[in-house]
């Protein structure tokens, strides 16, 4: 395993336990890589690192967006219907739309949000 | 099908085998999966009027992966994968779940609360999110005639498919975790192969205004 460095306390948001600076495992971004395509065989050291920031950086807007939607249904716990809502609502989440609608009952509330947000037809 | 020029024009150049009118290519491989992420697709189509032909592409191309479980529905998430055929195990497909519940956290006020269901989904979306920008930043080497995805096309593929708020953390993490590494710090010896040179390009004058922006670069990552 990469060995702390001298900064890794701040990079790691100062959870100990960790042996990296990063806050997903890099080993596993290089397998969802490698299975994102046939044609992906080779990969740089440095493309798992970029994307385990890139993830938490994802991760973090699709939580803000979808509390946001948890919120406007007056709340307190998010809901995988607020996810959906989310990712419906937002344009550079649209790769995610056949992932969120995948599952049968998502339109039923708790997400009556759903209909707010949807630009009218 | 409504479709936004924007994002017509803006994708059409790089998405090619794609006609631009959006005629959708219902004839190839995989009917049954490709028109039911179809309907979902253009479902969304019809609350948002438009929809990105990069989406779309993804759509397509995924019904091409025949023997790839790229897309677990949420059912066989939670289930596991029963099916010998896809031999692909859970952990393998997906970040581990704690990790994903605990940046989730720092995105919801401590009074609020997360549901599991939600925490499932956001990692399936994760996966999904790392084989979206990988498969552009593939496509990328292809057309160049390369081998290695490194950084940079990474981040070119971000900047493409709508993610250019990422670049600028992105650049900034990279350079720290650089001089960090070059520190002392052993070589990973997790398998994730050798170390590239090539990468984003962050040239030397860059390390002075790196200086005054690193702190706002941390903060970014605490936020």
């Amino acid at each position: 395993m990469r060995q702390a460095g001298t900064f890794s306390g701040i990079l790691s948001g100062g959870i100990s336990g960790r042996t990296g600076p990063h806050s997903l495992p890099l080993a596993r971004i290089k397998k969802i890589m490698k299975k994102s395509g046939e044609d992906v065989k080779m990969i740089s050291g440095e493309a798992p690192i970029i994307f385990s920031k890139a993830c938490e950086l994802f991760i973090e807007e699709l939580t803000v967006r979808s509390w946001m939607v948890t919120l406007r249904g007056k709340r307190r716990t998010l809901h995988k219907e607020d996810v959906a809502a989310a990712v419906i609502s937002t344009d550079i989440f649209d790769f995610l739309v056949d992932m969120v609608s995948d599952s049968d009952n998502q339109v039923q509330d708790p997400a009556a949000s759903l209909e707010d947000m949807a630009v009218e037809t | 099908m409504p479709t936004a020029c924007n994002d017509l024009e803006r994708t059409a150049e790089e998405t090619d085998g794609l006609d631009r009118t959006a005629e959708f290519p219902l004839a190839i491989s995989r009917p049954i999966r490709l028109i039911r992420s179809f309907l979902s697709l253009s479902c969304a189509a019809k609350q948002q009027k438009k929809i990105s032909l990069h989406s779309l592409a993804r759509v397509i191309k995924k019904s091409r992966m025949a023997d790839l479980p790229t897309s677990p529905g949420g059912s066989s998430h939670e289930s596991g994968d029963r099916s010998p055929r896809f031999s692909i195990r859970e952990q393998d497909r997906f970040l581990p779940i704690a990790n994903i519940s605990r940046i989730m956290k720092k995105g919801v006020p401590t009074n609020g609360k997360i549901a599991k269901d939600a925490k499932e989904t956001v990692q399936e979306c994760v996966s999904e999110f790392i084989s979206f920008i990988t498969s552009e930043a593939s496509d990328k080497c292809q057309r160049e005639k390369r081998k290695t995805i490194n950084g940079d096309d990474l981040l070119w593929a971000m900047m493409t498919l709508g993610f250019e708020d990422y670049i600028d953390p992105l650049k900034v993490y990279l350079h720290k975790f650089r001089e960090d590494d070059t520190k002392g710090s052993a070589k990973s010896g997790d398998g994730s192969g050798k170390k590239d040179a090539v990468g984003v390009q962050v040239d030397p004058n860059s390390q002075i205004a790196y200086q005054g922006s690193f702190t706002q670069g941390v903060n970014y990552m605490h936020s």
